[in-house]
Order: structure tokens, then sequence, then C-alpha cells
């Protein structure tokens, strides 16, 4: 009896003693978890920083959508807040977790998903960490879940609990540092200075039409995509949530075009907007090499998309507008001074766009017009100057001469003859011979001169025009030398 | 599935509590149902199952037939047949052109089956029943790698019946799991290294030498770890199975070395190898060919290449040399550390032929090591907290081995406080799960001697 009960003590004593390891264990690799999560996606935090319930639109998706959409641009064109949650090659069953963690903190009216990951061209970026780096956007019960999308068995169980993948980065830690090892546990500061839109500089801008296929043959989506499609679209229905899918322009083929048929099938199928801009290209005036690469769009081409977005939204989703919030006017205000040098300056020689931009934009336009005979300035062009803030009837009253500064579509000081003025730290003169900044010329010899300027002057663009061409105007390729590509 | 696995822990586990409640009837079936649980873990195929199965028949009718008889003649006989087996699936590869998959756990259940046998056939033991037979030749935690455990003293256990000895259960516990933080954390880290180190070795003789000492490092903790694994789980269960390893590079001569190392295969040859050859019984020259014709079938036990002879040979070689030298004559305390070093070079050299697939690899590798300049880990693309590593887990194995060699650590760490217990136990975790070899894109190498 006495031998019966110390062996029910041991066995008591080893189930406690095995539950302690157990949770010894748990515990450890609770807390040395997020310790060797270097180099982790801190777009997730950045967002989750973002005062509660302020964002207008959402967007999820690829890098594609990083690239396309930019939230500077939206702003300029809407007034509402938007954000890009995407991440490289994000699976569609992730950016049903990142809706999901999105919806945590803010109620966007409208989401809007690039479909670039349901094409076979996505399986060339396809690779262990590239999933992660959608996954480190989540958080707890998110992450667990989202996990589960993995297909594979190991890599799920490495996914869902991550020290198995990351406690090897101990061998390129600084060991030194101990304190920078405990900062990796930290939740990430700050914001996402772009909002989420990554920028491509143009740096090439030739003309190349998209080459665009018909549907050969109709495919249709694997049931794993429609699951996770499913998902998305029925918890946007749930929550109210306007859903757009779209596709930013990229160098397609035909097997892919047949794809993108059966996404624009799908859509249809479930009432959702889809929006095929490889379909649009060429009536957007979107080129490869002007405004994007064969997968990316660059920031002309993310322009276009972007206001494209915008009307649609304005004109068949007027999305709910939150109320001017204090941070997000600020990251804006920064957002769109930055794109605003990548927008204007001196590879952008296109007036319109110009002049469109420096009413939008954080930019100084300066103007040197001399009064002639024929100008060739229509009324499209008069309306243009005037929203940038040139106050002067160009078609009645062509013939008297007009200096004038102007910043972002205010106008600043103008007048019939020459002038100097001192803006932001810089002396202005507008002369008859032309434009200077602190004494340096900084416009070429023209019967019309335009500059535009950054409001600190970090960058100029100046465009000389002369009447005698059939448009002064340099729209696209008329008026300037450029090269056509094909 | 490997040892180091969470299916083996749950067995471990299960069959630890499962052996507290029973009988010495039930306890045979227990072990039973364990040993065929890990057989169907271990995926083994219907050749594995019926390789051991006639294997477990036919040591089971041979131990009837050998019983009350003590021939030398047939008990040599009866122990030959699986012995054959072995020689068949190891060797006739050669001959046939063709490599043939060995049975798994082949070379350590024979070297058991031969022990049951010969033991019958001196008288030391009885002949037991089929199950019993199965659960010796199978008996999973020594499965796959040994320790090649003797028959009487494992027959006294399945039988025994008393009280449950919860501290000798707590201590197994405690030797598996620090065999298992042994393994993942120093053996198979160094066994990443070691490929590295040689492959550098052309840019400085340097990374030569630290491979050739790593790979020793390397060899002895991953043998002794599946040592610890194998005997902690044994004893968990109530088995207490003899140590393979007692610190053996702290061995001054190679005879010492080999009373270290791989205990239970050392002795294995000794009791029914060189004592049956005639030992040291029959004079000088006749003693140093028995030692040479001992260490000839311990290299053809390790493998059938011409490397694995070259390395028995080295051995038995060496060990006549110093035989003839020292004899039995007492290393000086003084001395001992020089000896201690000048024999783990010795056995660091050849160490070298056992690794390599061809002699011309064996010498290249040794006639480029070279003593300076210092190197860092560069050249062998190992980066420099991995370098450090390196040479901080070598220490740990001497350090512990220090204090192996003067205490037993388990009984010591199992005598104190719980609070500082278990406090090592979590410093043990932690660095196990920081520094330990595994998840994705690792291969986490099996135990060199479950290839045996």
């Amino acid at each position: 009896m006495e031998n019966r009960n110390n062996t029910i003590r041991s066995f008591l004593s080893i189930l406690l003693k095995s539950a302690l390891a157990l949770a010894l264990f748990a515990g450890v690799w609770y807390v040395l978890t997020p310790l060797f999560r270097l180099d982790r996606n801190i777009d997730g935090d950045q967002y989750r920083n973002l005062p509660e319930n302020t964002l207008d639109v959402l967007c999820l998706g690829s890098s594609h959508i990083q690239y396309s959409f930019s939230p500077a641009v939206f702003y300029a064109e809407t007034g509402l807040y938007s954000y890009v949650l995407g991440s490289p090659c994000q699976p569609v069953q992730s950016s049903y977790a990142v809706l999901d963690e999105a919806l945590k903190t803010q109620h966007p009216s409208v989401v809007i998903m690039d479909v670039f990951t349901l094409l076979p061209q996505s399986e060339v970026c396809y690779a262990d960490g590239l999933f992660y780096k959608a996954l480190d956007m989540t958080t707890g019960k998110t992450r667990a879940e989202a996990a589960e999308a993995v297909p594979n068995e190991e890599m799920r169980t490495a996914y869902r609990y991550d020290l198995i993948m990351n406690h090897d980065n101990w061998k390129r830690m600084d060991l030194k540092e101990l304190g920078k090892i405990l900062e990796n546990a930290r939740k990430a500061d700050g914001f996402n200075e772009n909002l989420g839109f990554v920028p491509m500089e143009v740096t090439d801008p030739v003309y190349m039409p998209l080459i665009t296929y018909d549907t050969s043959e109709t495919v249709e989506l694997s049931s794993d995509d429609i699951l996770w499609l499913d998902r998305i679209v029925n918890r946007c229905r749930d929550e109210g949530i306007v859903l757009i899918l779209m596709k930013s322009p990229f160098i397609i083929d035909q097997e892919n075009t047949n794809i993108l048929h059966a996404v624009w099938q799908y859509a249809e199928s479930r009432n959702v907007e889809y929006v095929d801009f490889i379909a649009e290209a060429s009536s957007l005036n979107w080129f490869i090499g002007m405004d994007g690469d064969t997968w990316h769009n660059n920031v002309w081409g993310a322009e276009i998309i972007t206001k494209e977005l915008a009307r649609r939204i304005q004109t068949e989703h007027p999305a709910a507008s939150h109320r001017e919030n204090a941070v997000w006017e600020s990251l804006l205000q920064k957002a769109r001074s930055k794109l605003a040098g990548s927008l204007m300056n001196d590879m952008n020689v296109d007036p319109y766009r110009l002049l469109d931009e420096a009413a939008k934009y954080p930019s100084i336009a300066m103007l040197a017009y001399h009064g002639r005979g024929n100008t060739t300035i229509g009324p499209g062009e008069n309306d243009l100057l005037n929203r940038a803030g040139f106050a002067k009837d160009f078609i009645h009253d062509f013939s008297t001469d007009y200096y004038a500064v102007a910043v972002q579509g205010e106008l600043i000081q103008a007048g019939s003859a020459p002038f100097t003025i001192e803006y932001n730290g810089a002396q202005i003169r507008l002369a008859s011979d032309g434009i200077y900044i602190n004494g340096e010329s900084v416009c070429g010899p023209g019967e019309m001169q335009l500059v535009f300027a950054a409001p600190d002057y970090s960058w100029t663009n100046s465009i000389p025009i002369n009447y005698a061409s059939r448009w002064f105007w340099k729209n696209g390729c008329d008026g300037f030398d450029c090269t056509v590509g094909w | 599935m490997n040892v180091v696995s969470l299916p083996y822990l749950g067995l471990a586990g299960f069959a630890c509590l499962f052996l507290m409640f029973t009988d010495r009837i039930k306890r045979r079936y227990t072990v039973f149902l364990c040993n065929a649980v890990f057989l169907v873990l271990l995926r083994a195929n219907l050749r594995d199952w019926l390789y051991v199965l006639v294997l477990s028949g036919y040591v089971y009718l041979a131990g009837r037939m050998l019983a009350g008889k003590r021939s030398r003649g047939l008990t040599l006989i009866l122990c030959l047949i699986p012995v054959l087996g072995l020689v068949f699936y190891k060797y006739a590869g050669h001959f046939l052109g063709d490599r043939i998959l060995m049975p798994l756990g082949l070379s350590f259940y024979t070297f058991k089956a031969v022990s049951y046998l010969a033991e019958i056939g001196k008288g030391k033991l009885k002949s037991r029943d089929f199950l019993s037979v199965f659960d010796y030749l199978v008996f999973f935690p020594a499965f796959m790698a040994g320790p090649i455990h003797r028959p009487k003293e494992f027959f006294a256990e399945l039988r025994k019946t008393g009280t449950f000895d919860y501290t000798d259960r707590k201590n197994g516990c405690i030797q598996a799991g620090f065999g298992l933080a042994e393994k993942m954390l120093i053996a198979d880290e160094l066994s990443a290294l070691v490929p590295k180190l040689f492959a550098a070795s052309s840019a400085s003789g340097v990374y030569a030498l630290l491979g050739i000492i790593v790979y020793s490092f390397r060899i002895y903790t991953d043998f002794d770890s599946y040592s610890n694994i194998a005997i902690g789980t044994a004893r968990m269960m109530g088995f207490h199975l003899e140590p393979n390893f007692r610190t053996p590079y702290l061995a001054a001569t190679l005879k010492e070395f080999w009373n270290r190392w791989h205990i239970s295969l050392s002795t294995w040859l000794r009791d029914y190898v060189y004592i049956p050859l005639g030992g040291s019984r029959k004079g000088t020259l006749r003693r140093y060919l028995n030692i040479i014709i001992v260490f000839l079938v311990s290299g053809i036990w390790h493998g059938s290449t011409a490397m694995f002879v070259i390395w028995g040979l080295g051995h038995g070689i060496l060990r006549c040399v110093e035989e003839a030298i020292i004899g039995r004559r007492e290393i000086p305390k003084a001395l001992r550390p020089l000896f201690i070093v000048l024999n783990f070079v010795f056995v660091s050299i050849l160490w070298v032929f056992f690794r390599s697939a061809t002699v011309s690899e064996a010498l290249s590798i040794l006639s480029s090591v070279r003593f300076a300049p210092f190197v860092d880990g560069s050249a062998a693309e190992i980066g420099i907290n991995e370098w450090h590593w390196m040479f901080v887990l070598i220490g740990i194995v001497i350090v512990t081995d220090l204090l192996r060699s003067r205490k037993d650590m388990i009984v010591w760490l199992s005598e104190r406080p719980f609070p500082l217990r278990w406090a090592v136990y979590a410093a043990v975790m932690v660095l196990v799960i920081i520094f330990g070899v595994y998840g994705p894109g690792y291969d986490p190498a099996d135990f060199i001697y479950v290839t045996f």
C-alpha cells in the first residue's frame, strides 16, 4: 500500500514537474521570440502608430501597390487620408491577414487591393522570407492565423513560432551591444514618411507603349485563391467597406492576361469593382520607361494611377472623409514636399503636368511672360496658368508683359514690369532677360520663361518656351527631344 | 525519426510513466509495445521488421539450443550466423557493385545477439522467452546506436519488481535532457563548422589544424550526446545501462582512451574477441597480434571502406607501440597533462583517416596543418560571433569533462536546491533555444554512429 502511495506521489510529481518544464520552456520561448526579429518589417508598427480611426482609404497587395499608389497624390486630389499596407509579394492570404490587422485600429471606407500575386508571374518573387515580411506586420492572433496559410507544414510551424527561423540571427547580431538586442523587441516608433508608398525616381523617360493582349482562353482562379478572395470580399462587406481590386500596369504576357480576365470574372460575380490599369494604360497616357519599368510604377506612373483611382472613388464611391487630423496633416505635408521634388524636378519637361502640380504640391512657380503677337495660349493653358496662381487673362490680354511669383497656387506678387522679391531667404529677380535666384540665372533663353522650385530651393526646374513652336507647351514629345521605344 | 525529436521525447515520457505501474509480466509487454511503437515511428520498412523479428526468433531458438550445453564450438557457430548477416549487409555491396541498405540498428543489435548467445554458451545466462529476447535486442533507447548493453543486467531489470525509485528516474531525465542539449548546442554546431574549416585549409594551415581539433570534439560530443540520451531514457524507464564515455580526451594513453571511449564496444570486443583469441595469456607477440586483430575488427565494424581499416590498424599499431614503451607503468602525475595532449594529438590524427574518403585526402589535410599565423573565421566564411562561439563550445566541453572526471555531475546537480537546479535548466533552455541548431534551412545531422 505504501509502495503504491509512493508511486502515485512520484507520478504526480513527474506530471507537475513536466508541466513546470513545459511552462518554463514556453516562457523562455515567448520572451526570446521578439528579441531575434532582426530586420523585421516595421510597416505594421508604423501603421499602428497612426491616430486611431482616421484612415479613409487603405491599399493592400504586393510591391506593385507599394509603387503605384501615392497617398500624397491621393490627398492632393481628394483631401482624403490613405495608406499603403503592402509588402513585397504579399500573397492574397497575407493580404487578408494584413486587412484583419489593419481593421484593429482603423476603419477605412475603401480598400484597394492589387492582384499581382494571383498571377503566375508572381512566382518569380516567391521566397520563404517574403511571406514572412507580410506576416511580420501582423500581431497576436492574426499572426498565428496568417501562418496557417503557409502550405508547407514545416515552414508553417516555423512561421507560427518564428523563433525557429530567427534564433540563428545571433550569428549576425552585434553582441557587444546587448542593449540593441532588446531594441528588437520594442515596437517601432514614428510613422512611414511616405505613408507606405515606395517612390521610384524617374531615370530614363523614354516612351514605350505597353503591349496588351486580348483574352485568348477562359481560365479560372484556383480554389485557394478564390477562398481567400472570398474572405477579403466578405470581410469588407461585413465592415461596410468598398473593395476595389486593381492591377497596376506592368509588362504582362498572354497567360497572365487570361488570369486577369478570370479576376475580372470573379469581381463581376461578387459585384466588386475591378480596375485593369494594363488595359487602360494607353488611354491614361501611361508608358513603359516614362512611367514605370518591367514590374513597378515610378513616381510619374504612380501619379497617373493614383489620380485615376481618386477620380473613380470621388465619382463612384464617395468615401467618408475623416475630420482634419494634425498628425495626418503633418505627415502629408512632408510627404507632399518630398513628392514634389520627385514629380517636378528637371526630369519633368511637361508644363501641363508641372502647372497642375504647382497648384497642388509645396512649390514656387515663377513666370516671366513677354507679350507678343501670337502666344498660342488657348483656354486650357490659360486655365492651368490661372490655377497655378498666375491671375491674368492670357487669351484676351496677350500683349502685356507679365511677371509673377506664386506659391502652391497662391499668387505672391505680380506686375507688368520686372521686379525682385525676397522669399524664404532667397532673392528672386524676374527680369526682361530671364529669372534669377540669388543673382544666378535659373532659366535658359525663351520668349516665355517658367521656373518651378522647391520652397527651400533644393531643386529648380526651368521651362523656356518659344512661341514659334506649334504649341509652345511641351506636351509629350511635342516640343522636346525624346526617345521613342520599341 | 531522430532521437532529437518530439515523437521520441513523447515515447520516452510515456514509456517512463507506463512502466511505473507495471508488474514484471506487464513490464515485458510494455517494453515490447514501446519498442514496436519506436520502430513504427522510425518508419521501419518490411525488411527492417522482418530482419529483426527473424533474428529475434533465431536468437531465441539458438539460446534454447545452447542452454545447459556449454559447447564452445556450437556457441561459435551459432554466434557466427547473426555476424554473417551483418557482414553480408555491410560488405556484400562491395562485391555486388551496388550499395545494399542495411536494416536499421543492425550493427548494434547483432553484437547484442552475440552477447546473449555467448553468455548462454558460457553458462552465465539462462535462455529467455521470445518476448524478452526481442525486448533486449530492440530495446529502443539503445536500438539505433547503442550502447551495446549486456543481457544479464537487462533481463534482471526486465523482471524486477519493487518500489519506484523517483530520484533515479529524475536523474535519467536530467541525463537525457543534457544529452539533448549537448547534441543541439555543441555537436551539431561543431558539425556545421568542420567542413568550412577543412575547405579553408588552402587559405591557411591553421584552418586545417582547427578543423582536426573541432572534428575530434564533434565526433565525441555527437556520440556522447546520443549515449546520454539513450542511457538517460533507459534510466527513466528503470533500466541501467553502463556509461559509454568517461571523459576520453582526458586519457593519457591510448589504453586509457579505449577504456573511456565507446566503452560498450571496447568491452564487447575485449570479452568476445580479445579474450577468446587468448588475450594476453599466450605471450607478448600473440598479445600484440590480438590487440591488432581487435582494433581491426573495430575498424571493420565501423565501416566497409579501407579508411576504417586504416583507422583501426592505426590504433592497433599505436596501442602495441605504447604497450611496448609504457607497459603497465603509471604515467607520472606531473607529466600527465603532457601525455593527455600527446594522446589527443594521436587520436585526432587518426580521426582524420576515419573522416576522410581516401588516404590522399587525409594526407592532404594533415600535410597542410600549420600553427601560424592567427586567423579569424573570414576565409572559412564563419562569422565573428560563430567563430568565438566555436572556441567557447570547445571550452565548455573541456571544463565539463574536467568536472565530470571528478564527480558525477548528474548526481551533483540533482542534489542541489530546487531553485538552483531549475535555474540551471532554464539557462540550458535559453542556450539551446538561441544557439541550438534547428529550424528550416538546417538538416540536423543524424548521429554519426547511427550510420554504422
